[in-house]
Order: C-alpha cells, then structure tokens, then sequence
C-alpha cells in the first residue's frame, strides 16, 4: 500500500500544472489547451519480453500525466510524464522488489484527424520520451541513466460531458535503459512495450 | 501563445522534476541489478573491495556456468591474509576443468636452473650498508668523467691485452661496508678477449673440461653483437669509470663455489655494486674492483668446484642469458650512482624483474621475434624460436611455472627475492609494458633511470596506482589463453601463451602449473594470499540458480587491502 501511494503522489504532483492553467486563457489566447491523465495497462514487446539473456519483463500498469496546446486545430505539441510499472518475477531471485519502474517525461507533437470515422475523429501522437529505468529493494533504489527513446501512440477520442473528453489510446514505447555499475560491466535494456491507456482530457 | 509555450515549458520543467536523479547504491543493490540483467558474460568481471566483497551474487543464468574467484592482497608491505570463501546456488565443479590444475603442496621442488640469488644477497646485504654512505659518496666523489682519467687498474683505460694475467677480488663476505671493502679473495684471471664492448676473463684455476679461448671470443663476439646493444637500448648505457668503454665478464669458478647443498637452484652469476665505489677518495672501498665487472659460472663437468657439474655446452647456452641478466644490474646500479649521481639501488624484487626482463629481451632479439606475439607451442616449428627459448627463455619460463605452482604463497615483491618471485616479477613487468602496448624500450628505462624505487618507481612510471595493476596481473593468469570473448583485453598476457608453453617443459606435476582450488556445495575453501600476489577458485553456478559467495577473512569481514575479482570463463 505504501508504495502504491508513493507511485500515486509523484503522478499528482505533476498533473498540477496542467490544472493549474487558466480556465480561461484559451478564451484570450488563438490557442487550445488541454490537459490529461491516464492510466493504463503496459505489456512489454520484443527482447524485453523474452530475453535469451538477461532481463525479462512482465505486463504492469502504466500512469501518465500531460498537456498539450494547439496552434492549430488539427496540430497539438504535447508534452507529459509518464510512470510504468513492469512485473519482474525473477526479480525476488535477486532479492529485488517485484518490480521495475519506467517513468520520465516525454515531448511531442499530436495530430488530429479533421475527418471522424464513425462517430470519433482520430488522434496520432509521436513523441521523444526521455526516462528511466529503476529497481529496487528496501530502501534502495538503482536507476539507468536517462536516455531518449521515443513512442508513438493512436487515440480514438469519445465526448463526454463539456469539455471532457475519454480518449482510449494503444501505444508503443522503445526507450534505451543504460546502467553504469561502479564495480561491474555496463549494461543497456531495450525498453519496448505496448500500453493501452484509457486518457481523460479537459479541454480549455 | 506566449501564455501557452510559457505554461507548457513549466509544466515540463515540474515534470521533469518528478523524475528521481541517480543516488550512490550499495554494492549489493549493483550486484542484484546486474544480475537481474542477465549477469557476467564469458570474459567479464566482478570487481569489488573489502567488506563490499563479504557478500557476492553472480549466476542466475539458465544453464550452469563456470566462473573463477580471485582474491588479491593489496598491500605494499611483505605479509599475507587468510580469505576462506563459501557459497550458496552452487552446482558441482569438476576439478580437471578448464583452468584447474595442480594442487601441489608446498615444498615443490625447484629443478636445477641459473640463480642468480647470490647477488641478490651480496647486493641487499651491500645496499644496506652502502646506501647510508652513497650521499656522503655522491657529495665528495670526483666529477664521473674524471674518474675515467684517473683510471689506472689493469684492465682500465686500454691497459688490458689478450693473454695478461690480472688480479681480481671475488670476495663476498658478509660485514659492515668497511669489512667488506676490506675483504679480498683474490683470483688471478687471464684475459681471453677483447672486443669492442668487452673484456673477457678466464680464471686460470677453473676446472678442466672449460672454455677454450675461441669459446670466450664467441662470447665476446656475441656480447657486442646480441647483448650490448639489446641491453643498453633498453636500459641505457653503464657507467665507464675504469675507463675502458667495456665491460669485464670474468668466468670464475668462483660463482660456482658459491652453490652449496640445499641451494634453490645454483649460483650462474653475479654482478657485486661494491664493484663501482673507487679504491681511493670518497668513501673508498679498497676490495672493490672499481670497474663494470660481473662474475660467470665456469663449466664444471666433473663437480670440482661445486656439488653441481655443469657441461661446458651447457654453460656455453646458458652463459649468455646471464650475462644479459647481470648487465642490467650493472647498468641499474651504475647509472644511479655515477650517471645520475643518486644516492639509491633499486629495490631487490624490482631490479631483479628487469634483470629477467633482460633475459626476455635477448630472446626477442635472437630469435628475430616481437613482444606481443603471444609465443606458444604453435611458435616452436621454428627451430630459431626453440633455440633462443633455449638461451633466453626457459629459465624465465620455468620461474614463471614454480610461480604458479605456489601462486598464493609467493609474490613478484616478496623479499626473498627467491626464483618464484622472479618468475612472477618477470611476468608482470612483462603485462604492463603489454598492455601499455606503447614503446618497450622507453617504458623499461624509465625504470632504470630514476631516483625512486620499487612501488614509487613504478607508481610514477605507470602514472598509476601499481596495485591496481598487480591485481590485473593476477586476473590474467588465470584468464590468459583461456578466456576468450570480447574486450578482454586486461586478461590476456600478449607476449606469452603459457597455458602451452609450460606443459613441454615437463618438469611440473601438471601440465599447466597453477594452483586452482575448487568450490563446490557445502564446502568452505580457506587459504592465505601473499601480499601483491592472487587466489584461484573455480565455482560452478547451477542451472538457474543465483550463487551467492561469502568471503571472510579469519573468520571477520574482509579488510579493505581484500579485493575481489570474478571472471564467468564459461
């Protein structure tokens, strides 16, 4: 429970600044803002998934926080934090907590389509994401250096009430996890995993 | 829009403040994460220092896999720790794997090869003696060039002609620096060649059977043609100052009554520093020779001078790699005195390292062969490389082997300075020029020309901790030849492939000489490592299992001079 509030704070924290923006400067500005916030679920890809060699990572869940502003109507920059959890379940083997975290933030653009398919237009979204990996046990934690990957991510947004949007989003993440070791070889992760998010947007 | 990137890019920078910076771990944590990772691959290795070695984790792989423990003694100072190893997550190692080798005991017994301890012991009992007096010496001594001029000894300037009788001292009594100025065994010596770098001196009292004066023109021949100027490119030039641009190689049965019963191997030669303080003036030394002068075994067929025969083929073979050898000592110690005018002589272990590296040097040269060549049994179809092996190159090698054998309990910086030592300081001044892979030549000299000596001279020489590399060293022992893969290059031996050469010498128990231990479950592996010297146990990590090791040290946590390495070698 402890650490299922210590993952939450961080992820509050940070959606701060996108509430915190004026409700209404979009009324005074030639831009839309938005601000939104998912959780979803992460199921690693690749080498990642089933490594020969090495480690092997586990679905876990996934959290994120971001805003975007819109010059354009079809054309957004987005930027966000992102926290994703991937169960390790040889980790324990190793004396380590059941876990390793992926989380950093992430910068990009978003494209929304002017033509709805059915009864929702789409999204397109491209980022670079720079983030960690980490593991953990007790006390301790030991992190990989921050590095760039990216994502690319599709959403299907659904209106809700106002200026409240539901956007499912599939998304994949390839980020490089490099880990220098003070007495040992270094040692770099592909990072690579499928997310499905369930986002809910505001719009200003 | 001013408003919006201005928001956005706050925003960013408080989000980017939620990610967590990067915080010093415990080794442990490192250890867990590494090995979550995937763990050691073939050729990589585990590093780690004191209590941070108490508690080690490595394996976790799906199949077994083989790794070696390797302790070290880090510490300058003469002495040994005790290191007792267990583990848990252990699968069975076969003792006759890959690496493992003997487990001779102690008291191993050394073949009859070159010695060249007695000037080992005639030097260090000299240097301690001398050294106090060498500032007073360096204060009041005459100008070097001027020393030449004066010169007026037998053999100096051009006195010396083929078939003169001189008068040499071969004392090597023990005493305070005045007892042995003082002390004379004089024999009388003809000289038997003259050549441009040389002197050549037979005794007239050597066993029958002996050199014939071609045989000593051959040597002189060769000294200027092989050794001088292998040996003074390296090291630079000795001193001169009796004046005759030549050094004296006087074939003595003295040496060979040096070699008594119960002698590690037997006495081939000596070089005496005594020999360059002046019989006049500053700190004079009456019973010194006062010229660049060493002392040759003289062959013995029929034991007359010592309990050990020596053919005259073999000291013919042998001769020359001693010469070589004891140049170097010549061109240490005369350098520092006269050349440099420090008031210094190398520490024993060190001077002696470069001695053999002279040996080394003669073989490189004769054989027309580069270091680096990693010289092994697929290099002895050549009949030139197997006959400058067997000038130059197996008394090292076979140093090198008695090593091994004793690996834990001897050192390449033990005071005994005894052929083990010499073996192991050979190899490991031979793996830091290797791995400097720079100029040999300006690497070895910058050795022999400073005022510093033994850990400082090499600290200042390598611009680097020497322990550091002592424990490198000690890692490619075992690995050298054996492990392959990539960026292994620090456990590689470059000049040497012993794991081949070794067994055709034939005189070890086992074919490759190392002692490795073994660690299987439920076992404890104890023993004690000798300062600057390594530790071998070989452990197996199970099928999936995580192998954690524990190391104490008499029972307590490991000290700090306590380093650990582990190579995964298959």
């Amino acid at each position: 429970m402890r650490t299922r509030l210590q993952l939450l704070l961080p992820i509050l924290g940070c959606l701060a600044p996108g509430g915190l923006a004026p409700g209404g400067l979009a009324g005074q500005l030639p831009v839309g803002l938005a601000a939104e916030a998912s959780v979803g679920y992460a199921a690693p890809v690749g080498d990642f998934a089933d490594a020969e060699a090495g480690f092997t990572a586990e679905a876990g869940a996934a959290f994120a926080a971001g805003g975007s502003v819109w010059p354009i109507q079809e054309f957004g920059i987005f930027g966000g934090y992102r926290y994703t959890t991937f169960g390790c379940a040889r980790c324990e083997q190793f004396d380590l907590d059941g876990s390793a975290v992926l989380k950093g933030v992430e910068a990009g653009i978003e494209f929304a389509s002017p033509v709805a398919v059915g009864i929702v237009a789409p999204r397109l979204r491209g980022s670079l994401v720079w983030q960690t990996l980490g593991f953990s046990r007790q006390d301790e934690r030991l992190t990989s250096g921050t590095e760039t990957g990216f994502a690319v991510a599709a959403g299907l947004p659904v209106a809700l009430a106002g200026r409240l949007e539901l956007i499912p989003w599939l998304r994949f993440d390839s980020v490089p996890a490099g880990f220098t070791f003070s007495n040992l070889p270094d040692r770099s992760v592909d990072v690579t995993s499928l997310t499905f998010d369930v986002a809910v947007a505001y719009r200003f | 829009m001013k408003y919006g990137l201005t928001s956005l890019a706050a925003a960013a920078l408080l989000m980017a403040g939620c990610s967590e910076t990067t915080t010093p771990t415990s080794a442990g944590l490192e250890q867990a994460v590494f090995t979550a990772l995937g763990g050691l691959e073939v050729g990589e290795v585990l590093r780690l220092t004191g209590a941070d070695a108490a508690d080690l984790m490595v394996g976790g792989q799906e199949l077994e896999r083989g790794f070696v423990f390797i302790p070290f003694n880090a510490s300058r100072a003469a002495g040994r720790i005790n290191v007792e190893v267990s583990g848990d997550g252990l699968g069975q190692t076969d003792p006759s794997g890959p690496g493992v080798a003997s487990s001779r005991g102690a008291g191993a017994t050394a073949p009859w090869l070159p010695n060249s301890s007695m000037h080992t012991v005639l030097n260090d009992r000299f240097r301690s003696v001398a050294e106090p007096r060498l500032d007073s010496f360096q204060r009041q001594r005459p100008v070097y060039r001027s020393v030449r001029r004066e010169a007026a000894a037998d053999l100096s300037g051009g006195n010396a002609e083929v078939g003169e009788l001189v008068e040499i001292n071969t004392s090597v009594a023990a005493g305070s620096f005045n007892e042995i100025c003082e002390s004379f065994d004089n024999r009388t010596g003809r000289v038997e060649a003259i050549t441009d770098r040389a002197i050549i001196v037979g005794d007239v009292d050597n066993p029958a059977g002996g050199f014939t004066r071609a045989d000593y023109e051959s040597f002189g021949d060769e000294f200027d043609s092989l050794v001088d100027p292998t040996i003074t490119s390296t090291f630079g030039e000795p001193s001169d100052i009796d004046g005759n641009d030549r050094v004296i190689i006087f074939f003595t049965r003295a040496v060979n009554e040096l070699t008594t019963p119960g002698s590690q191997g037997f006495v081939g030669g000596f070089f005496y520093s005594r020999d360059l303080f002046l019989k006049e003036g500053a700190e004079a030394c009456r019973a010194s020779n006062a010229g660049e002068i060493f002392y040759i075994l003289a062959p013995d067929p029929n034991a007359q001078a010592s309990h050990v025969p020596h053919s005259r083929a073999a000291v013919f073979t042998a001769a020359l790699g001693t010469i070589g050898h004891e140049y170097q000592h010549l061109i240490n110690a005369s350098r520092r005195i006269w050349i440099h005018g420090f008031s210094s002589f190398e520490t024993t272990w060190l001077d002696e390292g470069l001695s053999h590296i002279g040996e080394e040097l003669l073989f490189y040269a004769d054989a027309n062969v580069d270091p680096r060549s990693n010289i092994g049994a697929s290099n002895l179809d050549s009949q030139t490389i197997v006959d400058a092996i067997n000038r130059f190159g197996v008394s090292n090698l076979v140093r090198y082997g008695l090593y091994l054998e004793n690996v834990t309990r001897e050192a390449p910086t033990q005071p005994d300075d005894d052929l083990e030592t010499r073996g192991a300081a050979w190899s490991f001044l031979r793996y830091l020029a290797d791995q400097r892979a720079e100029d040999d030549a300006a690497f070895f000299f910058a050795l022999v020309n400073t005022e510093r000596t033994g850990f400082d001279n090499l600290a200042a020489v390598l611009d680097d901790e020497p322990l550091d590399w002592f424990q490198r060293w000690g890692v490619s022992v075992y690995t050298d030849d054996l492990v392959g893969g990539e960026a292994v290059s620090l456990l590689q031996q470059p000049s040497w492939d012993f794991r081949s050469l070794l067994p055709l010498l034939g005189i070890f128990e086992e074919p490759f000489p190392l002692r490795v231990r073994t660690l299987n479950p439920g076992q404890t592996v104890g023993f004690q490592v000798a300062a600057t010297s390594s530790g071998y146990v070989r452990f197996t990590g199970g099928a999936g299992e995580v192998v954690r090791l524990s190391t104490t040290s008499g029972s307590v946590a490991p000290p700090s001079q306590l380093r650990v390495t582990v190579v995964r070698i298959e």
